[in-house]
This record gives structure tokens, C-alpha cells and sequence, in this order.
């Protein structure tokens, strides 16, 4: 079929071809007649029924050109003194319609530009004439051959065809007739089989019929005035009058484009009345009305917002069509009725940002509509909608629209998927507005909002664990956006949250309660920050206690994570409590952690790294008192001897040494004994292994780190630089990574002795390395 | 100048009809000579010009007399029986004598009766000619010339016109009237109308509108008839809606056409009947006839 008319279209163009070139040929002579024979014969390629809509459009094309040269030609005639009544009247002899209207429009175009007549009643003519063609796709092309040969020939306001060939009514009635006309063929185009693809057939056509409204819209006579009175009425009774959707689809959506927004505005009821009322109800009404208000908010957008606003009412006019629709019980899709609610929605967020008013007015329209369906209308697409419809609003305006009363009346007609991805919306557009959450209310709305998020519903899913993640740690950087200058406020707004975290179960809270633990931790920071607690809320003690009730739930699943956490809470305490007031409840803090180090925690090199922590940590607090320190960092060096490789080991030992001798404690005492015991150690070891001479290299760099602070034995040092002087030629040897590792360190602590030396700093000049 | 050269005859004829310079003439398609293209008389016309006798090298030519004569005649083409002069006036241009060089004769018909058209048609033609003979005792020198004869009809121009209009239809399948704003047309008329389209169930692929000229020749039971297509003129592409319109325009001038004719002479008659069709996809028709007046305006 396909391949057909392909050889159709060919054998048509050739035909047309040729009989062009004969008509050409011709005219070249001077023989008028003869090239009226051959335009005639190439014109009659257009009285075929065997083309596509489109294949048709491309031998019109051709066929059209051809008429260019026959048209200029008809105009050499005049000039030379043909009679243009005795041609316009010789052409009507053809005795086949097709081509002798091609030719009698053709004609009649430069019978008008003689002004011999006026210019009306050769048009008129015309369309009286071609009424003759009632096959809907040559009819069609003859008419938009009309439109195309003399919609420069109308008598508009201005033109030199106003005056004797008519005015500005008659252009009107002119373009108005052809369009009626080629709507009523167009419709006709459809039959009754194949629907669909008659349907694609046509919908290739619709430029042929939207081009009489774009030229009617480019008149110069059609004012805002002639529009309303006269243009706009006559073009709605062409749309109402046909029963057919995809006709009103167009011509409504082709007016629109057509024709300017201040005129749109000035007509808004009489369009929306029509889409609403009269339209047949299959027409896509809520993309007529997306168009329309697009149009309208850009227009507004780039206007004056004053005039927009004042002149006329925008806003309630959508709204009482809209909501016209909505109640009458009119057979428009649930669908179709949310993807309109959507667009209006989103209309008015953009032409009235701030009104919040406006927005709660279309949630309720939309939650009425709602009430009304079944469940089973909820479609994949309807739920999409409301979740668009929950948190379009967002984006825009403050969080306060979270408590208007209509959202969570919309939420219930979702499933527990869309129900979350309205939560993450929420969530997100929370966390992008980074606007600060300070009121109780709203938060108490927003926890409502994300419960999707915070606990296990009855019609919970599975969510990919990746997703999941993603999720909680979205809720995660809500809970930071927590602040209120009263921090008994903040403290509840914050305790809210957290007693929605407790119901959220441990995978839930592997995420929430870190966060919540922060925020506690900053709140804390931020009471001592005001001089310690005012009110009974926000008292240490309590929050502490809650800190540490948090930790205990992770600390079960996640040790690790809990120890952390708990390192963290000291240096928390640290800032609050120099006066060691909670020195027994920082000591247990710290013992819990020693516990959890040596209970829990299983894979040695994950050891290495939370103990060099714990030990970096423990360096830093002033919470503890003395002797309770004491045990706690003597509980870490243990920790540190009991690693699982010799080198672990010394460098734990060593590292220990910072516990002793910081900003609040000078134990040289301990210092040096911690160097001995890790000297020891290293010593055991290197007889099996010369490139522990490594952790000797460290061990004499620790020395330097407390050169200044701590006296050591000289005999001592000089053991070491003896052991290292003694094995590093072997451990060098070697050209692999650990001899590499060695050979830089080594360089580096020769470098840095050089530079004291230079910088003549005295304990350095006895070490020769 | 019309010339007829009478090979080894003994003498020859031409006639010369005065002031063809100025008379209008026509083109009329005689089934047997061809293209006629005549001078045409009318009204009132006198009909005058000049016989030349020229004597073939003769030095001289006994006759019984010379005359010349105007001639009615309707031919009917298959049936020589029934052709007839309707008119035939004499003159004698020269008593019976001896000739005795060339001559030449003027003659004249003043005012002569235009009763009937020239007419050029299937199976009967209506002319007229001028003939001049010479009698002899053995055999006759002979000529004939052409000419035509047209007839304006001031009172069919002037009489009110009356539109024709008719309904037709099929039950429950097609229903449309038709109408023809005039009934009468002159020959260089437009026939207008149009045709309403009130119930349409067929499948119309076209509509066509012909122009058929009816001979009628003889009377009652021996009347034979000869129906022509001058022409077949498509009105309509496609299928209308009910209530679609489609106008009729129709230019006759494009159409070699005589004027109506009733009763010549008791011999034949010539109708014009206007012929709308309608042909559906399986290519029925559909048609439906309607009898014109044509009549020849000033």
C-alpha cells in the first residue's frame, strides 16, 4: 500500500512535470490558449483520489509553483491588454471543476489587482464557486489555494483593496466563510472506518484550516474591539457548531495562539464559557486551558503585574470554570480533571506567588474532586498528579502552606509509594528552600507529611537499599534545618522529631539518630553559648541523658558507629563542662567506650584507626577529673599493647604518650614511660624483622614532638639512633614498598634534624643521625 | 467572393453577393461540406450582387433563358423524399438568346422573407442559397452560393423569465431540488442555478450538467428523434452533506448551439434540454432533464 502510493505520487509529479513544461513552453509563444490546454491537463493531476493527505500536499506544492508562472503571466497579459472579464469568463469553460477552479482563482487574484473590480466581488465569487468541490480533500487544497492566492487581496483596513472592493467586515466575512468551510470538509475527512488513522490523516492537514485564522489574526482592521464583536463570536459558533473533538481541539487551541493575550484577556470568559460548557467531551479541555494559562502567565510575567491584576479577575474566572467542571457531572475523565487542577495550580503559583489563599482554594476544589472517585480511579498517572498537586506548592512558597487543611485530606487518597514520594518531595524542597524550621505547628505538619519516611506503614514496600539510604539522609538534613532563638522551643521542635525517629525502627535509626544526636549537640553548644541552661528544658543533665539513651539503641547493631557517636558526646561534654561537674557521667561515657572497643569491635585494622581516635580524643578532654582519667586513658594503653601486630602495638603504645602530656595534663612520668614500653617492644621484634627499624624511626620522632616539653635520658636516644644506624642499611637493601616507606621517613627526620640544627635549638645538636 | 468553377462546362457562373466586406458572418458546421463560414442576413437585409458569365472560349452560346433564384430548403439528411423547399423566388436575369460574349447581370431581393433560421444539424439542415441557371436544350449551366439566415427574437428577450425548479429524490436515499433561475436563455446566455442537497445517502462520486440538443424530425407516429451531447460540464466534485448548496454556472456562448426551434415548416423541430446528472461510486446515474428555450438576441 505503502509502495503504491509512492508510484502514485511519482507518476502524478511526472505527469505535472511535463505538462508544466508544455505549459511554459507556451506561454514562452505567446499562446495563451495553448497554455490554458496544458495547465488544464497538469491541473487535473489534482483530481486523483489515490494519494495520502500528505503525498497529496506534495503534488499541490508542485502544481502550486506552476501557478506562480501562469499567475505572473495572466498579470503580462493585462498589461498588454488582455480583457481580465473576458478571461475570467473563458476559464470557466473548462469542463472539469478541478481544473477550472485552480485556474478561475488564479485568475480571479489578478483580476483584483487591476482594481477594475472590486476586490469583494471577485472573492465572493470565488467561494461561491468552489462550494463546488464538496470531496473533503480537494476541497480542502482548493480552499487553502483560495487562501494562499488571495488572502493578500482582501479588503482590510489600509489596504488598497478597502474603499470599492469592501472594507474590514467583508475581509472578516470572507476568511470566515473559507474557515467554516474547510471545517466542515475537514470534519468530513473523518468517515467511519479506520478511525486512527483517518485521525492521523487529518491532524496533517489542520495548518490548511488554522492558516484562515492566522490571517484573519493578522488583519490590520481586526482592533480588540472588531475581535470581540465580530471575530471571536463568529469563530465560536464555527467551534460549537461541529460536533467534533478533534476540530474544537484545534481551532480553539489555533485562536489562542493566533490571536494577542491582551485580547484573550479582555474575551477570558467567553473563551473559558465555551471550553467549558460547549465543547464536545472528548476534547482535551485541560490542554486548551494549560495553553491559555501559560500564555496568560508569561503575558503576566512580562507585563505590568498592576494591570494584570486589576483589570480583570484571572484568577476567578479560571477558578469558576474549573470548578463549573468539576460539579456538573460532566463525563471529563478524573484524569483529565487533575492534570487541569494541576496546571491552574500551577498557573496561579506563578501569576500569585504569595497568595496562599488561592492556593488552599484550588487544594479544596481538588480534594473535593477527589472525594468523589473510587479507589480504583486512582490510576499510576492520577496518583502522579496529586503528588505533583502536594508538592508543586513547595517549590514556591514558604512552609507554612504545609498547614493548610487540605493537604493531608489529598494524601490519604494515595498508596504508601506516592505517598512517600510526596514525602521526599517534601523533604527535598525543604531541605533546598534552606529555610530555618522554627514554628511547632508546621513541623508538626511536616512530621505528619514525611511519616512515610519515619515509620513503617500498613501498606509499607520494600525500598531498594540505596534509595533507602538516600531517603533517611534526606530526613537527616531536615532535622538540621531545626533552629529557634528560644531554645526551650528548639528543644521541643527537636524532641518532636526525635520521638518520631524512636518509632522508626533500628535500620531507620541507624540514620536519624546520628542526626538527631548532632542536633542535641548543637543545641547543647548553643545553651552554653547563652551561658548555660535558663529553663528546665534545657538542662544538661537531661539531654545527656537522652544522648546517651540514643547511642545505647545504635550501639547493639552498630557498635562502631556507637563508639564514634560516643567519642563525639565527650568532646561535646568537653565544651560545656570544664568545671567537671559531669565528671562521673563523661567517665562512663569513656568507659563505655573502652567497653565497646574491646567487646565489639572484631577486625584489627578498623582497631588500629578507633583507637588512634580514641586516644586523639581522649588528649582533648577536661571533663574528666584526675584520677578518673587517669584509669580511662590507662585503659587505652592497655588497649594499645593488646593490637594484634608488634608494630601496632609500639606505635598504640607511643601514641598513648599524648594522653599524658597535653593542654590539661603534664605527666612526664607517664611520657616516658609510655616511650619505654613502646621501645620495648620495638626492641622485641627487630632481631626477626630489620625493617621494624621503622617504628624506631617514629619512636625518635615522637622524641622530637617532645623534646621541648619532656626531659629523656640522652643514653636512651642515642640506644635508638644506634639501633636505627645499626639496621637500616639492611632494611634498605630491599627495593620494595616497605624499604621505600622507610627511606622517606628516614629522609624526612634527617631533613628536620638538619633544620633545628640550623635553627641552633640545643637539645638537637647532641643528635647525629 | 465564392467561386465554384464548372470544368468543361460551357460556360461558368459567378456570383458576387454585394458588401461582404461589412456583413457579419458565421461558422456552421454542415454535416457533409464541413466548416461553413456564410455571410448572414437579417431582419430586413436585401439580398443584391452581380452573376458573371464567363464563355469558356466559346464564341457563342444559344440558351432558352437565364435565371437566378433564392432558395428555402430543408434537407432531411437519410430521407431525400421528405426534403422540401420552403420558399423559392425567381428572377430572370435574360430571355432565351444567343450569347455571344461574357456578361455580366446584376440582380437584387429586396427585403425577402426571413421565416426560418439557418440550421445545420444531424439528420436535417435548414439553408438557403441563391442559384443561377441557364437553361439549354441539352443540359443546363448552373451555380449555387450559400448564405444564412438569422432570426432575433425581440419578444422572448422581452417576455418576464420564469426560474425552473424542480425536486426530485429516492426515498430515503437522496432527496435535492435543483433550480434554474431562468427558463429562457439567449445564445450567449449563463445558465445559473443551484442545487440543495437535503438528504443524501447514496455515495455521489460527481455531478454533471449536460446540454443535449433533440431533433425532432416528421410527426406523430413516424417522428424520429436524434438526441446530441453538445456538452458535459462537471458541476460538482465529490460527496455534499445535506444542506450543502452547489451553484450551477453554465456559459453558453462555449457551445455551437442554434436558437430553439418549434415546428419548421411542419418538418422538424430543435429543443435544448438541460440534463443534471448524478453518477454514485459504482457509477449509477441519477439524472433528471429539463427542456431551455434558446432564442438569438440582438
Amino acid at each position: 500500500m505503502e509502495e503504491d502510493q509512492e508510484k502514485y505520487l511519482e507518476d502524478a509529479r511526472k505527469v505535472v512535470k511535463e505538462q508544466a513544461y508544455f505549459m511554459r513552453a507556451s506561454l514562452e509563444k505567446a499562446q495563451l490558449k495553448d497554455a490554458l490546454r496544458y495547465s488544464s491537463a497538469m491541473l487535473s493531476e489534482l483530481k486523483t483520489s489515490l494519494l495520502s493527505p500528505r503525498n497529496y500536499y506534495i503534488l499541490f506544492m508542485q502544481v502550486f509553483d506552476e501557478m506562480r508562472i501562469l499567475e505572473n503571466y495572466f498579470k503580462e497579459e493585462y498589461r498588454r491588454g488582455r480583457k481580465m472579464p473576458d478571461l475570467y469568463e473563458s476559464v470557466q469553460h473548462a469542463t472539469y471543476v478541478i481544473p477550472r477552479l485552480y485556474l478561475l482563482i488564479t485568475v480571479g487574484s489578478v483580476f483584483i489587482q487591476t482594481h477594475e473590480i472590486g476586490a469583494k466581488v471577485i472573492l465572493l465569487d470565488l467561494l461561491e464557486c468552489i462550494k463546488a468541490i464538496q470531496h473533503p480533500l480537494r476541497g480542502l487544497f482548493i480552499r487553502y489555494y483560495f487562501l494562499k492566492l488571495c488572502k493578500d487581496r482582501l479588503p482590510d483596513t489600509g489596504s488598497e483593496y478597502e474603499g470599492t472592493g469592501g472594507n474590514i467586515d467583508d475581509a472578516i466575512e470572507i476568511i470566515i466563510r473559507n474557515l467554516s468551510e474547510m471545517n466542515k470538509l475537514w470534519i468530513r475527512m473523518q468517515g467511519s472506518k479506520d478511525k486512527s488513522k483517518r485521525e492521523r490523516e487529518r491532524l496533517d492537514l489542520k495548518v490548511t484550516i488554522g492558516e484562515n485564522v492566522t490571517r484573519l489574526s493578522n488583519l490590520e482592521g481586526v482592533s480588540l474591539d472588531t475581535y470581540k464583536t465580530k471575530v471571536l463570536p463568529k469563530i465560536i459558533d464555527i467551534i460549537t457548531s461541529s460536533k467534533d473533538a478533534i476540530s474544537q481541539t484545534y481551532l480553539m487551541d489555533c485562536t489562542i495562539q493566533a490571536f494577542p493575550d491582551e485580547y484573550h484577556l479582555q474575551t477570558l470568559q467567553e473563551l473559558l464559557k465555551v471550553c467549558t460548557t460547549q465543547l464536545e467531551p472528548t476534547v482535551d479541555i485541560k490542554n486548551i486551558f494549560i495553553n491559555l494559562m501559560g500564555r496568560l502567565a508569561d503575558f503576566a510575567l512580562n507585563n505590568d503585574m498592576g494591570t494584570f491584576n486589576s483589570e480583570v479577575d484571572i484568577y476567578s474566572m479560571f477558578k469558576q470554570n474549573i470548578d463549573k467542571m468539576l460539579d456538573s457531572n460532566s463525563q471529563i475523565e478524573f484524569k483529565n480533571l487533575l492534570d487541569l487542577q494541576v496546571a491552574f495550580l500551577n498557573f496561579t503559583l506563578r501569576c500569585y506567588p504569595n497568595n496562599s489563599e488561592y492556593v488552599n482554594d484550588i487544594l479544596k476544589s481538588c480534594c473535593r474532586l477527589c472525594e468523589r472517585q473510587n479507589e480504583t480511579d486512582f490510576t499510576e498517572e492520577c496518583q502522579k498528579n496529586i503528588v505533583k498537586f502536594l508538592a508543586m506548592p513547595l517549590d514556591t512558597m514558604s512552609l507554612s502552606i504545609l498547614t493548610m487543611n487540605e493537604y493531608p485530606n489529598l494524601m490519604k487518597h494515595l498508596p504508601f509509594q506516592k505517598r512517600r514520594q510526596v514525602a521526599i518531595k517534601i523533604c527535598q524542597a525543604v531541605v533546598n528552600l534552606n529555610q530555618v524550621i522554627d514554628d511547632l505547628k508546621i513541623t508538626g505538619e511536616l512530621l505528619k507529611f514525611i511519616q512515610p519516611l519515619l515509620i513503617t506503614q500498613n501498606d509499607y514496600v520494600e525500598i531498594p537499599e540505596n534509595e533507602f539510604e538516600e531517603e533517611q539522609q534526606l530526613v537527616a538534613r531536615t532535622v538540621h534545618l531545626v533552629q529557634n532563638g528560644d531554645l526551650a522551643i528548639h528543644n521541643t521542635i527537636l524532641q518532636q522529631f526525635i520521638a518520631k525517629f524512636q518509632q522508626g525502627e533500628i535500620n531507620r535509626q541507624k540514620y536519624t539518630y546520628p542526626a538527631a544526636i548532632f542536633a542535641l549537640f548543637r543545641l547543647i553548644q548553643l545553651i552554653a553559648a547563652q551561658g548555660g541552661p535558663q529553663t528546665q528544658e534545657t538542662q544538661y543533665k537531661g539531654l545527656f541523658e537522652q544522648i546517651r539513651g540514643l547511642i545505647e539503641v545504635l550501639q547493639g547493631h552498630f557498635p562502631e558507629l556507637a563508639l564514634k557517636l560516643n567519642l563525639n558526646f565527650l568532646l561535646c561534654i568537653n565544651i560545656v563542662d570544664q568545671a567537671q561537674e559531669f565528671d562521673e557521667f563523661s567517665y562512663d561515657v569513656g568507659t563505655q567506650i573502652i567497653t565497646i572497643f574491646q567487646d565489639e569491635i572484631g577486625d584489627s585494622n578498623v582497631k588500629v584507626v578507633l583507637l588512634n581516635q580514641i586516644m586523639s580524643t581522649f588528649a582533648k578532654l577536661n571533663c574528666i577529673s584526675g584520677e578518673n582519667f587517669d584509669t580511662l586513658a590507662g585503659n587505652a594503653t592497655q588497649q594499645a599493647a593488646k593490637l594484634l601486630k608488634k608494630n601496632e602495638q609500639a606505635i598504640g603504645v607511643l601514641n598513648s604518650a599524648h594522653m599524658f602530656y597535653n593542654d590539661h595534663i603534664k605527666n612526664v612520668q607517664r611520657v616516658q614511660e609510655c616511650f619505654k614500653k613502646a621501645i620495648k617492644i620495638a626492641n622485641q621484634s627487630i632481631g626477626n624483622n630489620p625493617k621494624f627499624v621503622y617504628v624506631f624511626i617514629q619512636i625518635l620522632n615522637k622524641y622530637f614532638y617532645f623534646f621541648e616539653q619532656v626531659e629523656f635520658k640522652d643514653a636512651e636516644i642515642q640506644e635508638v639512633i644506634k639501633m636505627i644506624n645499626e639496621k637500616l642499611p639492611k632494611a634498605l637493601s630491599d627495593n620494595d614498598e616497605q624499604s621505600k616507606k622507610i627511606k622517606i621517613l628516614w629522609t624526612a627526620t634527617q631533613e628536620l634534624v638538619r633544620e633545628r640544627k640550623r635553627r641552633s635549638i640545643q637539645a638537637y645538636q647532641q643528635i647525629n643521625i | 467572393m465564392i467561386r465554384l468553377l464548372q470544368r468543361g462546362s460551357i460556360a461558368k457562373f459567378d456570383i458576387y453577393l454585394d458588401g461582404l466586406d461589412s456583413r457579419k458572418t458565421g461558422r456552421f458546421n454542415d454535416k457533409q461540406q464541413g466548416l461553413l463560414k456564410l455571410p448572414i442576413y437579417q431582419g430586413d437585409d436585401d439580398i443584391s450582387g452581380v452573376v458573371d458569365l464567363k464563355m469558356n472560349k466559346n464564341k457563342k452560346i444559344e440558351h432558352l433563358g437565364i435565371r437566378i433564384e433564392l432558395i428555402g430548403r430543408i434537407e432531411i439528411l437519410n430521407d431525400q423524399k421528405q426534403s422540401s423547399d420552403f420558399m423559392s423566388m425567381g428572377r430572370e436575369l435574360d430571355a432565351q438568346g444567343i450569347l455571344m460574349e461574357d456578361k455580366t447581370y446584376k440582380f437584387q431581393f429586396n427585403k425577402f422573407e426571413k421565416q426560418y433560421e439557418s440550421y445545420y444539424g444531424k439528420e436535417v439542415k435548414l439553408r438557403y442559397y441563391l442559384r443561377v441557371t441557364m437553361n439549354r436544350n441539352y443540359g443546363q449551366v448552373k451555380k449555387e452560393v450559400e448564405f444564412a439566415v438569422q432570426i432575433v427574437e425581440q419578444d422572448q428577450e422581452d417576455q418576464p423569465q420564469t426560474s425552473l425548479k424542480l425536486e426530485v429524490g429516492i426515498e430515503d436515499c437522496l432527496h435535492i431540488d435543483f433550480e434554474y433561475f431562468k427558463s429562457r436563455y439567449h445564445l450567449r446566455d449563463v445558465v445559473t442555478g443551484k442545487v440543495n442537497f437535503y438528504l443524501v445517502k447514496i455515495k455521489i462520486k460527481y455531478m454533471e450538467l449536460a446540454v443535449i440538443r433533440k431533433e425532432q424530425i416528421g410527426q406523430g407516429n413516424t417522428q424520429q428523434t436524434e438526441n446530441d451531447i453538445l456538452v458535459k460540464y462537471e458541476l460538482m466534485d465529490g460527496c455534499p452533506q445535506k444542506g450543502e448548496v452547489v451553484p450551477i454556472r453554465l456559459f453558453l456562448s462555449g457551445i455551437d448551439m442554434s436558437p430553439t426551434l418549434k415546428n419548421v415548416s411542419g418538418k422538424f423541430s430543435v429543443k435544448y434540454i438541460l440534463n443534471l446528472i448524478l453518477i454514485d461510486e459504482d457509477d449509477r446515474k441519477y439524472f433528471k432533464q429539463q427542456e431551455i428555450t434558446v432564442y438569438r438576441k440582438k
